[in-house]
């Protein structure tokens, strides 16, 4: 009898293995039967191809996309009280349902920029326009954010207090970022910038610990006084052209250059100092590390990952849609701005060699990252804007997974130091493997993504006839090498004391693994197959 | 025997004694690596019959199923990306599969490196008649490009044998190491990237993959995870990655000037772009140089072969550091030539800089061979001194590359030279190599002064030595002797037709030769002659016949490669010569018709020898094996010591500033802690006064951020705004 019991109880378990694979199966056979069903149902009568052209051709979708954000927010609040798994999972649906719809807008973007005007908001009225840069840095946006949503679950479960909190402030981020992409005149630009550096100052000092505190403290100040530098400069803009929409104040502009110079130059510095301290430019850049380092990681993603990138985004619109071309080449700027950046890039380098913490070299990384985009900016080309543009999508991916595997490290064994790394690439191979990938992209091997952008800034610089930049960029690359690979060498390399270095697979939950592995994914197969990103690129930086 | 080296073999008894030797169940891999091994055998010797002795008129190759191969062998051209991708494939398997069955991965590792050897052997069919050219224009941007001619073959074939041979020898090797599976798998990528280096068509290509051999081979140098290792691994991927660099900025210079990656000539396109041209030049050399272990960038290479597992420093040895080579090879050959159509005679104008860039090149091979062999005479430790002489056949191969470039149209015989004895060089190298290894697993002591009398307990080891050591110093009947006579005579060739001054790097080749003579006369003499030493007396040493196989076999590639010289030179070289810009009556004449075994050459070394010999009793004498240089003549010490002390300076200064400051009692908001810091900081500063530059350059940093980005951070937003506006100043004043 015994016998028989025991070879039950086997059966059963067997049974139970492949009844869940069994019932996986029927579930995804039900879904793929009944979407059948209703292809078939929308496809032969005319509903379908209705509601085809709706989605296709509603000219309102990313308004109803950021109305559908900034909801979000607050009914995420109202869940969490609920239920935290129940709010966990309707925020990572939002953003994806954000990322849907903004995919949803190519047919129509590919056509000709959209244009949105809502004139009866705000009294001046919210103007958005969507080309396909926008389109391209927007998709960017809510991948991330789904990415690092995901992430958050798990991650801010077993670490922080206030998750409702952190939740709402991301969404509201997240609101504010896609805002400020679209926006095409100032006061929209500087409406969403408020909304953006507000909330990410909840992100930041989110902690509460008296560093977060600290830092947040630095980056609300430095945040008010660069968004004070831009109020000056509209105003001026305003009263010298009577418009805040840059195409507009495009056209007067060649006039008042010809008649009243200081007054355009003191408004031009003073939007470029206000958007260079949002977006830590070298010598400005001082609250970055502190207030990257001390957020919650998949916050530090998204900070050092889109928000920055933002700024830049602002940089290029104001630069080359609003004052424009012609001006741009009989005023300085180019030199300031390459210069800049070049002592960015190296010095951002330097100063991450001298950290010990994970997160602070990583946010220092991120400072001389600015520097590469800056550099495309200043050469003026159509050639450096594409440079800059991929370096954007590049280190964007980059920044955030090497973020989101440091706060992995974080998570299971607790270490910042990367001195203590020591076996870690042992203990969780997965997580380090991505690190390294992130890493050696940021140095530049071949193969990867962080390589052919790289290769692309130098083409452009070299076609500027500017060498002196190549060696530049080969200098920082190679001080990125000296900070990235001890850890990578200590992680896998060096004993860790007790137990000698053996395997065992990471300890970290699926859902935090899954988009650092698909974001490396995305950087090898970017790394091979650079042409699909650079040409849409090139395609698209003639409508800018 | 000093005390470092102790602490090492203690460390690497401990990691013995807890891992079991399996040699009991390694009869698996023992049976199916003798059957590759003869496989392989009877495939190199069914090439040789059909390219040498004509045996295909004994076969029906018209009909029937050998035809369908033939035709095959003859039409495929996806041979390059196969190749590369066998050993990617297998060295996923292996991993899977490997933590579990050992010898099933171990079986894998070898099987895998034999299809790809007669994949390679496959291509010389097409070869001996065109190029393989195969494009992936999808990838990377620009499109990856493979093209394989004779000189790319040379490289794959020799690359293939010799690795078949150390992943023979590896198996019992690594069994006294942990990590086997990260080995493999980084010895096998480490493969599958060297086969890509040398087929690709143009510097993108190749540049990817030597990327990638650079950091998959880090792992194999830093394979024992000592801090020594570590520490020679810093300055292996340091210096790598700096070579990667500077060889990017030259493809991208290139790029921009000429408008094209490929290999091809390009001396008319560069001529015009004046100083340009050199400093290109410069970059590839100096990036291709640092693998090549060239002077002054060869510091890594003492420090990271000695250090590696042996099977990998007999491939880094052989192969790796070739690699090097064959990059300024053809680097140089293809951009700085012109294409044949532009060329009338060697006095052409457009020879101009390749001449001027081969002078260089000479003289830094020579320097190389001097330094490698001067310091390899200086050697105890058996691995160190082999990677010294690394360095110093490295000079030849350098040099003979020299000659080719600087006497442009005639530089044929420098070309065949240098390609010569990049092969020959693999195959001595690597046996001497496994021999230490070999030495190493059953005595645990590399110093050749604590050996002795090792011929009567490992006569087959002692044979294979012999037989490589005669290689390396050209003894006639051994391959060393046809390259290096190939060599003599490219030197004597540039300066009857170049610059007188090439007479006395003649005279530093014979004398370097005579020091080459002297050190295997040491190395054998101490190692394997004299009295065996009390306690290795009882030892057994019959374990390990398998690695005595994979030298075997490389031993008799030596002796047939001596023995029959000209198969190479007619079937392999004076193919590839016709892929280079090279005058075909200078070839016809000088090299098609060469004699190897003539009197001059023969009469030329035993002066060579005796002169070994004579160094040898004079160094014994004197003492002259145990001088070592003053500390101030290293590289390392020259370059580094004074950006240390410069650094250690601004440290001490920023840090007493800050003391002298809290003393005048200036207060900031967290001063306290913040001093603690600098404190705390200094101390560590100061105890670790032997810190390495990096840890130097990183603790000035600290102290650096500490004591400035701090102090603005914690101030408030007044230095901010005066920054603001000071900024806002400059922009006013500039426009």
């Amino acid at each position: 009898m015994k016998n028989v019991e025991s070879i039950n109880e086997e059966g059963h378990g067997w049974q139970k293995g492949k009844s869940n694979v069994f019932s996986i199966n029927s579930i995804v056979v039900l879904i793929l039967f009944i979407l059948l069903i209703s292809f078939y149902a929308l496809f032969t009568t005319n509903v379908g191809q209705e509601m085809v052209r709706f989605i296709l051709s509603n000219h309102n979708m990313p308004i109803f996309t950021l109305l559908l954000i900034f909801c979000a927010a607050p009914l995420s609040a109202y869940i969490g009280n609920k239920s935290e798994d129940l709010r966990d999972s309707f925020v990572v649906n939002i953003s994806f349902v954000a990322l849907l719809m903004t995919l949803l807008l190519y047919p129509q973007v590919s056509k000709q920029p959209m244009i949105l005007d809502m004139n009866k908001v705000l009294s001046f009225g919210l103007h958005f326009r969507i080309d396909q840069l926008t389109f391209m840095l927007m998709v960017m946006a809510c991948s991330l954010w789904f990415f690092s949503l995901t992430y958050a679950h798990e991650y801010m479960a077993a670490e922080e207090e206030h998750r409702t909190r952190f939740n709402f402030w991301m969404m509201i981020t997240f609101g504010g970022v896609m805002g400020a992409l679209m926006s095409r005149d100032l006061l929209s630009l500087f409406l969403f910038f408020e909304i953006m550096y507000l909330s990410c100052y909840f992100l930041v000092a989110h902690n509460q610990t008296e560093g977060a505190l600290q830092a947040g403290n630095r980056y609300i100040y430095m945040g008010v006084v660069g968004g004070l530098c831009i109020l000056l400069s509209m105003s001026i803009l305003y009263a010298m052209t009577n418009t805040f929409a840059l195409v507009e104040i495009n056209q007067s502009i060649k006039a008042i250059w010809a008649t009243d110079k200081t007054s355009l130059v003191i408004a031009l510095t003073s939007m470029l100092i206000g958007l260079s301290i949002k977006s830590a430019v070298f010598p400005l850049h001082f609250w970055l590390p502190d207030a990257h380092s001390n957020a919650p990681t998949p916050a530090s993603a998204i900070l050092s990952g889109m928000v920055i990138k933002v700024y830049i985004f602002s940089v290029i619109k104001i630069l080359f849609v609003m004052v424009g071309l012609d001006i741009l080449k009989e005023m300085p700027l180019s030199s300031i701005i390459t210069s800049l950046a070049i002592v960015g890039m190296i010095m951002g380098s330097v100063l991450a060699i001298g950290q010990k913490d994970i997160k602070k070299i990583l946010a220092y990384s991120s400072v001389a990252q600015v520097g590469y985009l800056l550099l495309g900016i200043g050469l003026t080309s159509e050639l450096g804007l594409s440079a800059t543009f991929f370096h954007i999508v590049t280190h964007a991916l980059m920044k955030s997974i090497l973020f989101l595997s440091a706060g992995a490290i974080i998570f299971q064994k607790g270490k910042r130091d990367v001195r203590d790394f020591q076996g870690i690439g042992y203990e969780m191979p997965i997580t380090m493997t991505v690190f390294s990938i992130g890493a050696f992209s940021m140095i530049g091997i071949p193969g990867l993504i962080g390589f052919m952008s790289k290769w692309y800034l130098s083409l452009a610089s070299l076609s500027s006839g500017k060498q002196i930049y190549v060696i530049m960029i080969m200098v920082s690359s190679f001080l990125n090498a000296m900070y990235y690979l001890p850890i990578i060498i200590t992680a896998f390399l060096k004993h860790s004391g007790k137990n000698t270095n053996k395997l065992s697979r990471d300890k970290v939950p699926n859902t935090m693994l899954a988009p650092m592995v698909l974001i490396a994914g995305a950087i090898i197969l970017f790394g091979f197959f650079p042409q699909w990103l650079m040409s849409f690129i090139e395609k698209a930086i003639v409508l800018l | 025997m000093n005390s470092s080296h102790d602490a090492h073999d203690l460390q690497h008894g401990d990691i013995i004694s807890s891992v079991p030797i399996n040699s009991k169940h390694s009869k698996a891999f023992y049976i199916n690596s003798i059957v590759v091994f003869f496989l392989s055998a009877v495939a190199l010797i069914a090439f040789y019959g059909f390219t040498a002795l004509d045996w295909a008129s004994y076969v029906n190759l018209e009909t029937g199923f050998l035809a369908e191969i033939a035709n095959f062998i003859h039409h495929y051209d996806k041979f390059p990306l196969l190749i590369v991708l066998i050993p990617v494939i297998g060295c996923i398997i292996q991993s899977y599969k490997g933590s579990r069955y050992e010898n099933f991965r171990d079986c894998m590792v070898v099987n895998t490196t034999f299809l790809t050897l007669l994949l390679v052997l496959a291509m010389y069919p097409q070869l001996s008649h065109g190029k393989i050219v195969f494009r992936m224009s999808e990838a990377m941007g620009f499109g990856l490009m493979f093209k394989v001619d004779m000189i790319s073959m040379i490289m794959l074939v020799t690359t293939s044998i010799l690795w078949l041979a150390v992943s023979i020898y590896a198996h019992d090797y690594m069994a006294h190491e942990n990590h086997r599976n990260r080995f493999y798998f980084f010895l096998s990528i480490t493969y599958a990237a060297i086969l890509g280096t040398v087929m690709a068509g143009d510097i993108f290509t190749m540049f990817l993959f030597f990327e990638v051999m650079t950091f998959s081979s880090y792992m194999l140098v830093t394979h024992c995870e000592h801090d020594e290792c570590i520490e020679a691994g810093y300055s292996y991927i340091y210096m790598g990655v700096m070579g990667g660099l500077s060889i990017l900025l030259g493809m991208i210079l290139l790029y921009i000037n000429t408008g094209t990656l490929e290999f091809m000539p390009l001396a008319s396109k560069l001529q015009d772009i004046g100083v340009m041209k050199y400093v290109i030049m410069a970059l590839f050399i100096l990036g291709f140089g640092v693998k090549a272990g060239m002077v002054p960038v060869h510091i890594w290479l003492p420090k990271a072969h000695p250090v590696a597992p042996t099977p990998a420093s007999a491939l880094l040895s052989g192969i790796m550091i070739k690699i090097g080579a064959y990059g300024i090879l053809r680097v140089t050959t293809s951009y700085f030539f012109p294409a044949a159509s532009e060329v009338t005679s060697y006095k052409d104008p457009i020879w101009y800089a390749a001449k001027n860039l081969g002078a260089v090149i000479i003289w830094i091979g020579i320097i190389t061979m001097a330094v490698g062999v001067f310091m390899a005479l200086q050697q105890g430790n058996m691995k160190k001194m082999l990677a010294y002489h690394s360095v110093s056949q490295m000079g030849y191969i350098i040099m003979g590359i020299g000659v080719a470039v600087y006497l442009g149209y005639k530089g044929a015989m420098g070309f065949s030279g240098a390609l010569y004895h990049i092969i020959n060089h693999a195959l001595f190298k690597s046996i001497l190599f496994m021999v230490a290894g070999v030495i190493y697993l059953q005595l645990h002591d590399l110093n050749m002064y604590n050996l002795g009398g090792l011929w009567r307990k490992l006569p087959f080891t002692a044979a294979a030595c012999l037989v490589a050591a005669l290689g390396i110093t050209g003894m006639p009947g051994f391959n060393g002797f046809a390259s290096k006579s190939i060599l003599h005579h490219a030197i004597i060739e540039a300066y009857e037709y170049g610059h007188p001054s090439f007479k006395y790097a003649e005279y530093l080749f014979t004398i370097i030769s005579a020091g080459t003579v002297c050190s295997f006369i040491k190395l054998f003499g101490f190692t394997f002659l004299g009295k065996l030493p009390e306690k290795y007396k009882k030892m057994d040493f019959t374990k390990y016949r398998i690695m005595d196989m994979a030298m075997g076999g490389l031993a008799a590639l030596v002796l047939f490669v001596g023995l029959k010289p000209e198969f190479i030179l007619n079937k392999f070289l004076i193919p590839a010569l016709h892929n280079v810009t090279y005058d075909h009556h200078f070839i016809v004449e000088h090299i098609e018709h060469i004699h190897f075994f003539n009197s001059h050459d023969l009469m030329g070394m035993i002066p060579v020898y005796i002169m070994g010999a004579v160094i040898f009793f004079l160094g014994i004498k004197f003492h002259l094996f145990h001088l070592h240089l003053p500390e101030w003549l290293r590289v390392e010490y020259l370059v580094f010591l004074p950006i240390n002390k410069a650094l250690q300076f601004v440290t001490d200064k920023m840090t007493h500033g800050h003391d002298r400051s809290l003393e005048a009692g200036e207060s900031m908001i967290n001063g306290v802690s913040t001093a603690l810091n600098i404190m705390t900081e200094e101390h560590e500063a100061r105890t670790a006064n032997k810190d390495g530059i990096i840890e130097r350059l990183a603790s000035t940093i600290s102290v650096f951020t500490h004591k400035y980005e701090m102090s603005i951070i914690k101030s408030d937003v007044v230095i901010y705004s005066i920054i603001l506006t000071s900024v806002l100043a400059i922009l006013i004043i500039f426009s």
